[in-house]
């Protein structure tokens, strides 16, 4: 378990609060599951790298992976229909598109 | 070239005798005549078409009924325009009717009612007629006339039509919303109020898709939409971008319908229409 990983996802992760804040604006309540899901990995990281406790690391990368699945779910409709707004909340899906990517080289390499 | 007679108020058998010194009198054999008739008066018409060589077609037009009397052999232009879409149907009828002299009439086959619906809008918009307009099996037509546009002045002294054009769809919530509740005030001020869902707008016409947009002050999208459509709003989705997305008409929001791009240009260019762009 390479715990620099989750720093790099923590800083993704807060770096994804303003599109997040846009996002979550633009389109509305189907975007709770997402909010919750990466709140829970924000908290859950921090936590990891505060005590450096493989087990935490490991929950927060499922979080991380969870944050990044709700958002593609819970987004896909509005992906499918919506070419004009997306620049909108384009920036928010390439950030928690890193997340799973992050999660994964911490638990593999 | 078609010769209109107006022969209103000219009873049967009349009509025939009128009908048959016209034609005997005409400058030209292969010369179509169109009388404009008092209904009832068209009696014996068909026996002056046989005698003359002439194919008959009698229709309604408004509280007239017209006998077109075309020289035999001579069929009216078909254009079938099955398998295209908006905007193509639109500019193939108009480029032929362009071409066409004043009473002259072009048959429209269409695939879906809609199309027809907005050819038909088209076609008035040139300043032509919509002679007929039915179905024959599983074919749509129309019957459009040429007519020469008449140059008129109108004074508008009130707009009591609200034209709601949504291009943002389900990726900007607000401006879904927006639509929806500025026409629940424009129908609660006894407006009539026609919304057209355009680019991203489209995708709101879709089953399904509005039911995922909720804010927490708001009803659902969808049910909002439904009650709009139950109040009299017409919502049409514009056929060029439902095409561009996926979007069938069999896919669409019950009492929503796809319409073309001459639907949308003359409900903007209508000055009764106060327009509202979202």
């Amino acid at each position: 378990m390479e715990i620099t990983y989750q720093v790099i996802a923590l800083a993704v992760m807060f770096s994804g609060i303003v599109s997040g804040f846009i996002t979550f604006r633009m389109l509305g309540m189907k975007l709770a599951p997402h909010f919750g899901a990466l709140i829970l990995a924000l908290l859950a990281t921090i936590a990891a790298i505060l005590t450096g406790n493989i087990a935490v690391a490991y929950g927060a990368a499922l979080l991380q992976v969870a944050a990044a699945l709700t958002a593609y779910t819970q987004m896909w409709t509005t992906l499918k229909y919506s070419f004009q707004t997306s620049p909108g909340y384009a920036p928010h899906l390439a950030l928690v598109t890193m997340l799973p990517v992050l999660a994964l080289a911490g638990i593999l390499l | 070239m078609v010769k209109t007679i107006n022969a209103q108020g000219i009873k049967s058998p009349n009509a025939a005798i009128l009908a048959d010194n016209v034609i005997k009198n005409r400058d030209d054999a292969g010369e179509e005549i169109r009388f404009l008739l008092s209904p009832g008066a068209e009696a014996g018409m068909d026996a002056v078409a046989r005698k003359h060589g002439y194919e008959l077609e009698i229709t309604p037009s408004g509280s007239l009924t017209e006998a077109r009397m075309m020289p035999t052999g001579t069929t009216m232009r078909e254009i079938d325009v099955r398998g295209d879409f908006c905007p193509g149907p639109v500019i193939t009828v108009g480029n032929i009717l362009a071409t066409l002299p004043a009473g002259e009439r072009v048959k429209v086959i269409a695939a879906s009612e809609d199309t027809l619906d907005d050819i038909a809008m088209a076609v008035k918009s040139s300043g032509s007629v919509i002679a007929g307009r039915g179905t024959d099996g599983e074919q749509h037509f129309l019957i459009a006339e040429k007519a020469e546009k008449q140059e008129s002045v109108t004074a508008v002294m009130s707009k009591d039509r609200v034209v709601i054009a949504q291009s943002s769809g389900i990726g900007n919530a607000e401006r879904a919303y927006a639509t929806f509740l500025f026409s629940q005030v424009a129908l609660s001020m006894g407006k009539k109020v026609t919304i057209f869902l355009l680019m991203d707008g489209a995708g709101i016409g879709k089953k399904g898709n509005a039911a995922g947009v909720k804010h927490p002050a708001f009803e659902r999208l969808d049910l909002l939409m439904d009650e709009v459509i139950k109040a009299g709003a017409t919502v049409y989705v514009c056929e060029l971008s439902a095409k561009f997305r996926g979007i069938g008409p069999e896919s669409l929001v019950d009492g929503v319908r796809l319409a073309g791009a001459a639907t949308y240009l003359e409900l903007l260019s209508n000055p009764a229409n106060a327009v509202v762009n979202f």
